[in-house]
């Protein structure tokens, strides 16, 4: 039954290279911009392979302490996130996979939830309750927002869902609680789809620039992608409305925006992600499915 | 994606009023003091990714506010610290929560949503009993135009910054491939040169290829072709469009005080015809349209590229580049003698504003504000002695620490200070007076560098070469020479600080049609004959609106 590599196959496998490239290649870029010395960054030199091989650029990374408070201040994040996520989800949605039977206001409950989901308060209002709270310039404005993962609960929801009956009711039998059954079988048997929104609350509170933006009134308070996003300086756009800067202030912003030094940045910056993404991809595409999937 | 952001900042702007009206209410309070007795003054801190701090400091703890604790028992406290459009959403998140701090840089509009709303104190007597006679010196010096925008029902309401922007445009030429293809340039010595010298300046660097690189242009510009201002004329047609009498992006009133577009006049139809006539002829380059800033730049490092055009201050920022790259790399900046041959350089004279501190109405002490003022732009300004009388700042000095850091980011000058600033540092220089003689240290600084430039011109810092070319050449040179000879046609714009309605509406749509339309005038993929059109289309497209809505405020002004 073995398909001939026919033309079927060729142009799916050059569509897929090309996909691939695509995502590869400006990577790459940032990697060899990273490695290059700023001149020949200067000079539009770099394409897929570094000119003028240097270290430079992450030895001044080394030193920019400001990089590394910030660094620490998401991987704290992503930690704290994480456990509260998972905690959240896993006990919000073992109650709502249940039946009407056995919980009686679940209708009313999961119309509580899509109403949240669907519609949120927007930014001057969410501002306002975090300000009151008095969590400005705290870390725990950039964790408690986000503590409900509304769409990660529906996906595990379904996945519980999709556990046999059976499984449920012999532990019943053998004696076990509510908290035994998930605890000692739903949460072991769920591993792919909790590693899949595990992968999704780490991805997402990394990458979160804004609310640092928004909630961070100093930069020392910065979350990594916060920081570097107020690095970047769109220099084209800068030209045009630089009237009224002096030359000092325009001098300042184009130092700020050595692309060298900031392709350095973001390669350090991905790593940690890089390094996780192994260990949970075999889950990750795994979980989405079977979540999908019910009885 | 910027309009995205300005319509976040807009909506923020708009329910404003609405969370207000809750607030409110408050009078004069007793200040904050802290246990020293200092009273507290909260500030929206704008900051610099690349302050160059020295290590130990912060924008939170710094040598100015170490000095403003000092002078007049003032202790500075951030009530936010961000830069760029975060310190804008910061501002907007403050006025719309109705906690703003104590004092803040802010825009015109947001100053109106502030005084519409109570929130700011009048500083009308404060300015006027505490402000040292240097501060008023330096706002007169712009017949009050810079107090009257921050003066509103005759209230002055804010402390504004002064920018200045004036010409000529100019355009920078290889000195060295000058020299080398022994080309003709400039033979009157009024630093201005011709269009057609600009030409055949441009055709044999690329023809002749001094570097020998094989990649030379002519000319090349970035899409946006033309700027409203001295400022931001860099890599831009400007200077071009100037010598035919041609003002692109900027409002302008005819001799029956009528206000019209400088991007849609005949003249401007002349220079887009000169530089479609360019482009044809290869020496504007054959890639105008899509060669992003990045390559154009990319082409004057490597030196692809003999003829930058660009205000006076971008060998400090651009050219410094290609100084790096190419010691033998000599930029020598000129205006353009207009088309017409009168003989004279036309040149656009924009005096503005930059920024407006304000104070919360219930401070305490409004006057601290002024007190810091004379501090800042008097005292420290016109010290003779910063080594001795201010060792911390004469550091910062020395390390170029960003100016933001200052308890408010705005800049006090007199008008066109510029130029006789440069003429000082230059004179310096070259040994006329003495540089510790120098008023201002900034000067002194400046000139040290030219000296050190001048006494040995073949070895010295690129970045002393910079000071240099901008000082001496651009501003010494050209601006204040052409001012001196008398052969500088200067116009006026309309200038007005707020946004208006009509042009927060449509002003980004006209903008794009004016500037695809261009590009495809240029390039002769429309033919000039449609100029009217494309007029009309930018009349009907809300241009006419724009138009009417300025004439109005024109009107009332007078």
């Amino acid at each position: 039954m073995k398909e001939k590599f026919g033309i079927r196959q060729f142009t799916i496998y050059t569509i897929v290279i090309l996909l691939t490239l695509s995502c590869l290649i400006p990577m790459l870029n940032v990697v060899s911009l990273s490695l290059s010395s700023s001149a020949a960054v200067a000079g539009n030199k770099v394409g897929l392979w570094p000119v003028d091989l240097t270290m430079a650029a992450y030895e001044r990374i080394v030193n920019d302490t400001q990089f590394w408070r910030s660094f620490g201040i998401s991987v704290f994040r992503v930690f704290a996130s994480l456990i509260l996520n998972l905690f959240m989800i896993v006990t919000l949605a073992y109650p709502l996979s249940k039946s009407k039977r056995f919980f009686h206001a679940r209708g009313l409950f999961m119309s509580i939830i899509l109403f949240a989901m669907l519609f949120n308060g927007g930014m001057i209002p969410t501002y306002l309750i975090i300000k009151n709270l008095g969590m400005i310039n705290s870390i725990w404005s950039l964790i408690l927002p986000g503590a409900v993962p509304i769409g990660s609960v529906i996906l595990v929801m379904n996945f519980f869902r999709g556990v046999p009956k059976s499984l449920e009711e012999s532990a019943w039998l053998d004696g076990a609680n509510p908290w035994n059954i998930l605890t000692k079988i739903y949460i072991p048997i769920s591993l792919p789809s909790l590693a899949t929104v595990s992968l999704f609350s780490i991805v997402g509170s990394w990458n979160d620039f804004m609310s640092g933006l928004i909630y961070m009134t100093k930069i020392e308070n910065y979350p990594l992608m916060t920081y570097i996003q107020s690095l970047s300086v769109n220099i084209a756009e800068t030209l045009q409305n630089s009237s009224g800067m002096s030359s000092e202030q325009l001098q300042s912003l184009l130092a700020v925006s050595d692309s060298n030094l900031n392709a350095a940045k973001i390669v350090v910056a991905i790593v940690p992600l890089l390094l996780i993404y192994p260990f949970l991809q075999k889950y990750f595409v795994h979980g989405i499915v079977v979540g999908a999937v019910k009885e | 994606m910027k309009n995205l952001k300005n319509k976040v900042l807009l909506s923020i702007l708009a329910l404003a009023p609405f969370i207000l009206s809750a607030c409110g209410g408050e009078q004069t309070e007793e200040a904050a003091t802290n246990a020293d007795g200092d009273i507290i003054m909260t500030v929206g801190q704008q900051t610099a990714p690349n302050s160059k701090l020295p290590e130990g400091d912060s924008f939170s703890d710094n040598a100015y506010r170490r000095l403003v604790k000092e002078k007049l028992g003032i202790e500075l406290e951030s009530a936010f610290e961000a830069n760029g459009e975060d310190y804008d959403r910061q501002v907007s998140l403050a006025i719309a929560s109705g906690d703003i701090p104590d004092m803040m840089v802010v825009s015109r509009d947001d100053l109106q949503e502030l005084v519409d709303n109570d929130l700011v104190a009048d500083l009308t007597e404060v300015y006027e009993e505490f402000a040292s006679d240097q501060i008023k010196e330096i706002y007169g010096s712009y017949d009050g135009t810079t107090l009257d925008a921050a003066t509103i029902d005759d209230q002055l309401m804010a402390i504004p910054g002064t920018t200045n922007d004036f010409g000529p445009n100019m355009v920078w030429i290889r000195q060295d491939w000058v020299d080398q293809l022994d080309i003709k340039l400039d033979e009157d010595g009024n630093h201005a040169i011709t269009l057609d010298e600009l030409e055949s300046t441009a055709k044999a660097f690329q023809e002749r290829d001094p570097e020998g690189n094989g990649r030379t242009q002519g000319l090349a510009i970035a899409n946006w072709l033309t700027s409203g201002d001295h400022g931001s004329s860099g890599y831009t047609a400007t200077a071009i469009t100037n010598s035919f009498g041609a003002y692109p992006k900027v409002y302008l009133q005819d001799d029956n005080n009528e206000v019209y577009y400088g991007s849609n006049t005949e003249e401007m139809k002349e220079s887009l015809t000169y530089l479609n006539k360019l482009f044809k002829e290869g020496i504007l380059d054959s890639q105008f349209g899509t060669r992003t800033y990045d390559d154009i730049n990319a082409m004057m490092v490597n030196g692809e590229l003999g003829i930058v055009p660009g205000p006076w201050h971008i060998s400090d920022w651009g050219l410094v580049q290609a100084k790096t790259a190419n010691p033998d790399a000599e930029f020598v900046p000129y205006a353009i003698e207009n088309e017409n041959g009168d003989g004279k350089v036309n040149a656009v004279n924009k005096s503005a504003t930059g920024g407006f501190v304000v104070i919360r109405k219930g401070f305490e002490k409004p006057e601290a504000l002024i007190e810091m003022l004379n501090v800042v732009f008097d005292d420290v300004a016109n010290s003779k002695d910063m080594e001795n009388e201010y060792p911390e700042l004469y550091e910062y000095a020395q390390l170029a620490v960003d100016g933001s850091v200052k308890p408010f980011n705005i800049e006090l000058f007199p008008n066109e200070s510029e130029i006789f600033d440069a003429k000082e540092a230059t004179q310096a220089a070259k040994g006329e007076i003495s540089i510790e003689e120098i008023s201002k240290f900034v000067i002194q600084n400046n000139a040290r560098k030219i000296k050190d430039y001048l006494d040995n011109p073949s070895d010295s810092d690129p970045s002393d070469w910079a000071v240099h070319a901008s000082r001496t050449l651009a501003v010494n040179d050209v601006m204040g020479s052409t001012r001196e000879a008398n052969i500088l046609n200067e116009i006026k714009p309309i200038v007005i600080f707020q946004t208006l309605d009509s042009q927060q509406r449509s002003g980004a749509q006209v903008g794009k049609l004016e500037e695809e339309m261009f590009i495809k005038f240029v390039t002769g993929e429309e033919s000039l004959n449609n100029f009217d059109k494309y007029v009309s289309d930018w009349n009907s497209q809300g241009g006419t609106v724009i138009l009417d809505e300025m004439q109005e405020v024109v009107d009332e002004r007078e």
